[in-house]
């Protein structure tokens, strides 16, 4: 439990009573706050027999409760969290890593789109080649290994073995 | 329960049990000797391919998957100072110390048996234990069910890694997320925000590969120590463990063991915790404290037995109540539901031989392990020299035909790549992501009891549950009081960190 809080020597505290833990708090505060406003129009509405609901529960009552109870600890976690001394490590990704990261991540959502229109082995294969090759691999036998051997293997697994349906 | 022991037993006697056993305990021992890959990674990508498989041989598969990587992960502890999982952080303290004096060998064998017996007797603990507890749940009725589950959620907010009200509103966001869909009671659509493909809910396996699997992936990407460590070349050294070896630490091991179980039954708490305490408490009887740190044997036989003694016992609240302790017993109750069983009380009555097969099952994949550990360690210490970069993709790859699977929706791929990049934003920003999951399968169960409690009281809530369920009650008390303790705890360390920063400042 002690891992994330640091010394604030090491955490983001500069600003003392302002850290990123108060902006979240805040923006939680917002967003559950606009969530709790649309529950109404959110929630099917029961049908009625004679004018009442053959329900005995209201369906907004748990939502709502559970809503109510975002906000105040995200009120809560505002109120402690100038006191929380802990590392924004989003802030401290370099460069490199963001890149990095965000590459990988648009390479899942081409992913994504890829998957069911071009069929999993060939998706797979243009996934799979250029994202080893990015994150360093240079000997060819490996990225044939990982972009073709795999997907095929991945493959045979589910549809022969296992009769599941890949694209 | 003799009788249904027996039935089990016969249940369990087929090849492909043990087969697939045998394949999860070696492909849990790879993922955990590969730093950065862990347990919990594997069996969330491997969830879908137990879904198509006999129950007797899907959840055997993934009990296996789970032990091996236990296991593993104390590998690299050993030999290259970076430990595998989590739970093997404590092994780290004598384990590269060992290697360094060229008996590295030793070091894995004490690893090895210290966490087949740690396990083995937490098994045993947890079959016996069974039963009793499986007749009291019996005896639970939405109200108690509700202030149970109530009870375990603010335990799993107060004990994950991170802050106590980070923990719980990660709970609460989870428990929103399970409201996505229709409502339990009624079946009225909610929070589909006009997206058809919301209406039947979120399901669980994109949620758990994407929270638990894909930002593992997203931070390997960024980690540094990735050169390191396939840079390494690890060599195992020296002898074998002598059997007086092995009994110089049978005290330690059973004192570690039982740690373990005690630590297993707290939701939440799970291997790293159960870990540093074994390890701590045979340093503190140790007659040569001082030899701790340096390579001491008696060390990696605390840790390793006290890790894997977990094993068992977080399975009883999953079993019995339907509760899942942590995340790995989040992904075993997926395995179960998908499999159409519900684990609960009524599940224990009903599908008592199953039940026994599925606990028998772990015995017999501690002695399979054993064997297979034995033979295969000098395999899976070059493990962990296997360069991250190729194992990657494949990792993702996995995780996206493991999500797909199960309903051929391309709209499960979406909901994936959303978890997955939402795990790895919260990890960063120290949000624990275990409480989401548990909130998550836990909110219907906890919606149901509560409605099905607001119907039988009739409208006057705190007579009925002080009146006519006592027990409830009592464990809607205990929950207030975990609360109000983790927020004491917190608030002390707090401020001790507070004062500490004062004093060194004042220094400065």
């Amino acid at each position: 439990m002690s891992d994330s809080v640091r010394t604030s020597a090491e955490a983001d505290t500069g600003k003392k009573n302002w850290n990123f833990n108060t902006t979240i708090a805040l923006i939680f505060i917002v967003f559950w706050g606009g969530v709790y406003f649309i529950i109404p129009y959110q929630i099917a509405k029961p049908k009625l027999f004679l004018g009442r609901s053959l329900m005995g529960l209201e369906p907004t009552l748990f939502p709502t409760i559970s809503v109510i109870l975002i906000i105040c600890l995200s009120f809560w976690y505002l109120f402690v969290s100038k006191t929380i001394q802990e590392v924004n490590e989003l802030i401290r990704m370099d460069k490199e890593q963001i890149v990095k990261t965000v590459v990988t991540i648009a390479a899942f959502c081409a992913y994504t789109q890829m998957f069911d229109s071009l069929g999993f082995i060939f998706s797979t294969i243009l996934f799979a080649c250029p994202l080893t090759i990015y994150f360093g691999t240079r000997n060819p036998i490996t990225i044939a290994l990982v972009s073709i051997v795999c997907p095929v293997l991945i493959y045979l697994i589910f549809s022969t073995l296992m009769h599941v349906y890949l694209p | 329960m003799l009788e249904h022991l027996s039935e089990g037993l016969s249940l369990l006697m087929r090849i492909d049990t043990f087969v697939m056993t045998g394949f999860g305990l070696l492909l849990g021992m790879a993922v955990g000797a590969l730093p950065g890959f862990t347990t919990v990674m594997a069996m969330a990508i491997l969830l879908p391919v137990s879904f198509f498989m006999d129950p007797l041989v899907g959840i055997p598969f993934l009990i296996g998957i789970y032990k091996g990587g236990i296991y593993g992960g104390s590998i690299p502890a050993i030999l290259i100072n970076v430990p595998g999982t989590g739970a093997s952080v404590a092994t780290t303290f004598e384990g590269p110390a060992l290697t360094k004096k060229g008996q590295s060998r030793k070091a894995l064998d004490m690893a090895l048996f210290a966490s087949v017996i740690g396990d083995f007797s937490s098994d045993v603990f947890t079959i016996l234990l069974m039963a009793p507890i499986a007749a009291l749940a019996l005896m639970v009725g939405p109200p108690e069910l509700a202030a149970i589950v109530l009870f375990s959620l603010i335990i799993i907010s107060g004990t994950t890694h991170g802050v106590f009200v980070k923990g719980l509103i990660m709970c609460a966001f989870g428990i929103f997320l399970s409201m996505i869909g229709q409502d339990p009671l009624g079946g009225m659509s909610r929070f589909t925000f006009g997206f058809f493909e919301l209406k039947s809910g979120i399901p669980l396996l994109p949620l758990l590969i994407g929270v638990f699997a894909l930002p593992e992936i997203l931070v390997a990407v960024g980690d540094k120590t990735t050169a390191y460590i396939a840079g390494n070349k690890s060599i195992i050294q020296g002898s074998r463990l002598a059997l007086r070896e092995l009994t110089r630490c049978s005290k330690t091991i059973f004192r570690s063991t039982g740690i373990g179980i005690f630590l297993g039954m707290v939701p939440g708490v799970g291997q790293v915790v159960a870990a540093f305490v074994g390890y701590a408490a045979a340093k503190k009887a140790s007659k040569h404290p001082e030899t701790f740190g340096t390579g001491e044997l008696e060390g990696i036989a605390a840790a390793e037995s006290a890790n894997n003694a977990v094993n068992g016992p977080t399975l009883v609240p999953l079993l019995t109540l339907g509760i899942p302790g942590d995340n790995v017993t989040a992904i075993l109750l997926g395995a179960f539901v998908a499999q159409g069983l519900r684990p609960g009380p009524q599940l224990m009555v009903e599908q008592a031989p199953l039940m026994y097969a599925l606990l028998l099952a772990m015995l017999f994949a501690n002695l399979l392990f054993i064997i297979l550990g034995y033979l295969t360690i000098p395999f899976f210490a070059r493990v962990v020299s296997i360069p991250k970069a190729a194992l990657l993709p494949v990792t993702a790859v996995f995780a996206f035909a493991g999500s797909y699977v199960f309903r051929s929706d391309p709209f499960d791929l979406v909901l994936l790549v959303f978890f997955g990049v939402f795990g790895f934003i919260a990890r960063k920003l120290q949000f624990d992501v275990t409480p989401l999951v548990m909130g998550f399968i836990l909110g219907p169960i906890l919606e149901y009891s509560f409605g099905q409690t607001v119907n039988l009281a009739g409208g006057d809530m705190v007579s009925y549950i002080v009146l006519e369920r006592p027990i409830a009650g009592v464990v809607f008390v205990l929950s207030v009081i975990a609360a109000v303790t983790i927020l004491w705890g917190n608030y002390k360390k707090r401020k001790k960190s507070l004062a500490g920063d004062l004093a060194k400042n004042h220094g400065d």
